[in-house]
């Protein structure tokens, strides 16, 4: 009998076979996702690398680009303005994140440690992060006002003198993160609040026995034990705040004195106002290649030492 | 003797000491309890006001006139509610037309996401394949290329299909979502393969299993998806302004975005516009707030 099926499976032809129909039925589903993907994201990453060695602007054929070989990349590392909204973006990056994680961690510290009301609370501080950013950038442009905006009448009732918020070069690119933040606080919030609830309750009643104060427990528990929700949130909201584009759009177009001006509106620009396409990807290739190295040393910072040491 | 007297009277009161003690301690740790309860409600009370002032403000600004939003010292509420600013500012942003636009396009991309996602899930994460792994990673590092990268070929390339200025150059660039596929392949290991398995004996195809099983119990992770992939989309500016150039097919981040240039004057339509952009994420944020709490939760844990 055992032969006999034996023989009987040898002689299927191989398109009935149990082996050959799953793996048929897998690629078949996986093509269309596949093809997807070749032509919106693998094909467009290639030509970006080949867009790099051209001049062209964007309207012509293609066939009229011209062969500039690394002019395009020599040229990026010298362009002050482009260098210049390169400093900008990181300084961006880096105050929205780093009040983002610290307010956002504080808050959610601060939720945890109470039992009414959480839900109505988490949701009132989630919502700003749905609305739409563009009106909030033009509210914000308008709350930024100088002399009748809302926040510095505000601040005139404890008798701080007017901020020029957008105009001073110094502060414009603080006050739009000011902004950026307000709006995003809820999300750091809410992603921090669901790590403190996943670390068990013992661990601290374990301490408090062995007589730990609050800050110990702080350092010593909750941090270590955030460590994966801390990865994942600086590490998205790094790469997410390095293409920061509407609020700079809307309300400064990278001015005063291009203050503000940041990487992707300046790829923008340069692509559609100055109609350099091939000049605007090699920007674009330069900002990317420096995420990609940001976010290797982000992961093997957290993986050993630096602020895991404490572990 | 001494020694027994002694001990006698310390015996007599130490009762009533140690109970008037641990009154006292727990007395001072209700008070204490009381005090961290009162900071720690004063500071989310500041937060609250903090983060709901602003869009208070607009809502009010909305109804006022440019003079009394420039008022100094500040006007809080308005003199007159001038229902007309949000009539002017229909008017001017072609409102409709413009509304209309992003309701079409956002839904289209939502709908296709939630569908496309799902099935890449069930592809990637229930179906067995030979490659499916290797193809799995091949996807899943597409989320290290922020979009920005391939902004300028994209755009050629929709531009050479013929998509500018049409409602297909804003959807089928963004039909589908490797975090979507990523977020959903998750949620799929928590189906049973028995299910799938028990449909399978019973003559169904692997298409059969995903619109009779998967579908139906991936509804969870399918609502989490649609509020995100409508948040998103419905607030997207910069691919919109590279595409729509033409005024009738803009979508509404467009719109507000020009409100800025071309009614740089008139705040009361500049706030009434923004009122008017929120509205729909108000509805459904209050609609699906819960799931939208846990949805970003659950991601973020994930992810």
């Amino acid at each position: 009998m055992a032969v006999a099926s034996a023989a009987q499976t040898h002689t299927t032809p191989f398109w009935r076979r149990r082996s050959f129909i799953q793996a048929a039925t897998g690629w078949l589903f996986a093509a269309p996702i596949l093809i997807y993907f070749t032509i919106f994201v693998f094909g467009p990453i290639l030509a970006s690398l080949a867009m790099m060695f051209f001049k062209w602007n964007g309207f012509g054929p293609l066939t009229q680009a011209e062969f500039v070989g690394l002019g395009n990349v020599t040229e990026v590392a010298g362009d002050e303005k482009f260098l210049g909204s390169f400093r900008n973006t990181f300084v961006y990056a880096i105050v929205v994140v780093g009040s983002g994680v610290i307010v956002g961690l504080m808050l959610a510290l601060v939720l945890n440690g109470v039992t009414k009301f959480v839900g109505f609370v988490r949701s009132t501080y989630y919502l700003p992060v749905m609305l739409p950013m563009t009106a909030m950038a033009l509210l914000w442009g308008l709350m930024f006002q100088v002399r009748y905006g809302f926040l510095n009448q505000i601040l005139s009732f404890v008798n701080i003198p007017p901020v020029r918020w957008l105009i001073n070069p110094d502060i414009a690119l603080y006050s739009i993160s000011l902004m950026v933040v307000w709006k995003g606080l809820g999300w750091y919030m809410v992603i921090f609040l669901a790590g403190l609830k996943a670390i068990p309750e013992e661990y601290y009643e374990a301490a408090r026995v062995d007589g730990a104060t609050g800050w110990q427990r702080f350092w010593k528990i909750t941090l270590p034990l955030l460590k994966p929700t801390l990865l994942f949130v600086i590490v998205v909201t790094v790469i997410g705040s390095l293409q920061v584009f509407s609020p700079i759009f809307i309300m400064t177009q990278g001015g005063p004195a291009n203050a503000t001006n940041v990487v992707v509106y300046w790829v923008y620009m340069t692509a559609f106002q100055f109609l350099r396409f091939g000049y605007a990807t090699t920007q674009a290739v330069y900002l990317f290649a420096v995420i990609l190295v940001i976010t290797v040393i982000q992961l093997r910072l957290f993986r050993e030492g630096g602020l895991t040491s404490y572990y | 003797m001494s020694a027994t007297t002694t001990d006698t009277s310390v015996s007599t009161l130490e009762p009533t000491g140690r109970a008037r003690q641990l009154a006292a301690i727990r007395r001072l740790r209700a008070l204490r309890w009381i005090g961290g309860q009162f900071f720690l409600w004063g500071v989310i009370l500041l937060g609250l006001v903090f983060m709901v002032t602003p869009g208070v403000w607009m809502l009010l600004a909305s109804f006022k006139t440019q003079a009394e939003i420039s008022a100094i010292p500040l006007q809080f509420w308005p003199t007159q509610w001038r229902v007309n600013n949000y009539v002017e500012t229909i008017e001017v942003m072609k409102f409709w037309r413009v509304f209309g636009n992003s309701l079409i396009i956002t839904s289209c991309v939502t709908i296709a996401n939630i569908f496309t996602c799902t099935w890449g899930g069930y592809t990637f994460g229930k179906l067995r394949w030979p490659g499916r792994d290797i193809m799995f990673m091949v996807l899943l590092s597409t989320m290290m290329i922020p979009g920005f990268l391939t902004l300028i070929p994209r755009y050629v390339l929709v531009a050479k299909l013929g998509m500018l200025n049409s409602y297909s150059g804003m959807i089928i660039p963004f039909l589908t979502g490797t975090f979507g596929i990523f977020l959903t392949k998750q949620f799929m290991l928590g189906i049973p393969d028995e299910l799938i398995d028990a449909a399978t004996v019973d003559g169904s195809s692997a298409l059969g299993v995903y619109w009779r099983i998967i579908l139906p119990l991936s509804k969870p992770i399918m609502a989490v998806l649609a509020i995100f992939v409508f948040d998103w989309a419905w607030d997207d500016l910069l691919w919109g302004i590279m595409i729509l150039t033409d005024r009738l097919k803009w979508t509404l981040p467009i719109a507000i975005a020009n409100l800025r240039v071309q009614e740089s004057n008139q705040y009361e339509l500049q706030m009434a516009g923004s009122t008017l952009a929120i509205i729909p994420v108000i509805i459904l944020f209050l609609a699906l707030q819960r799931h939208i709490v846990r949805g970003v939760a659950l991601s973020g844990l994930k992810g």
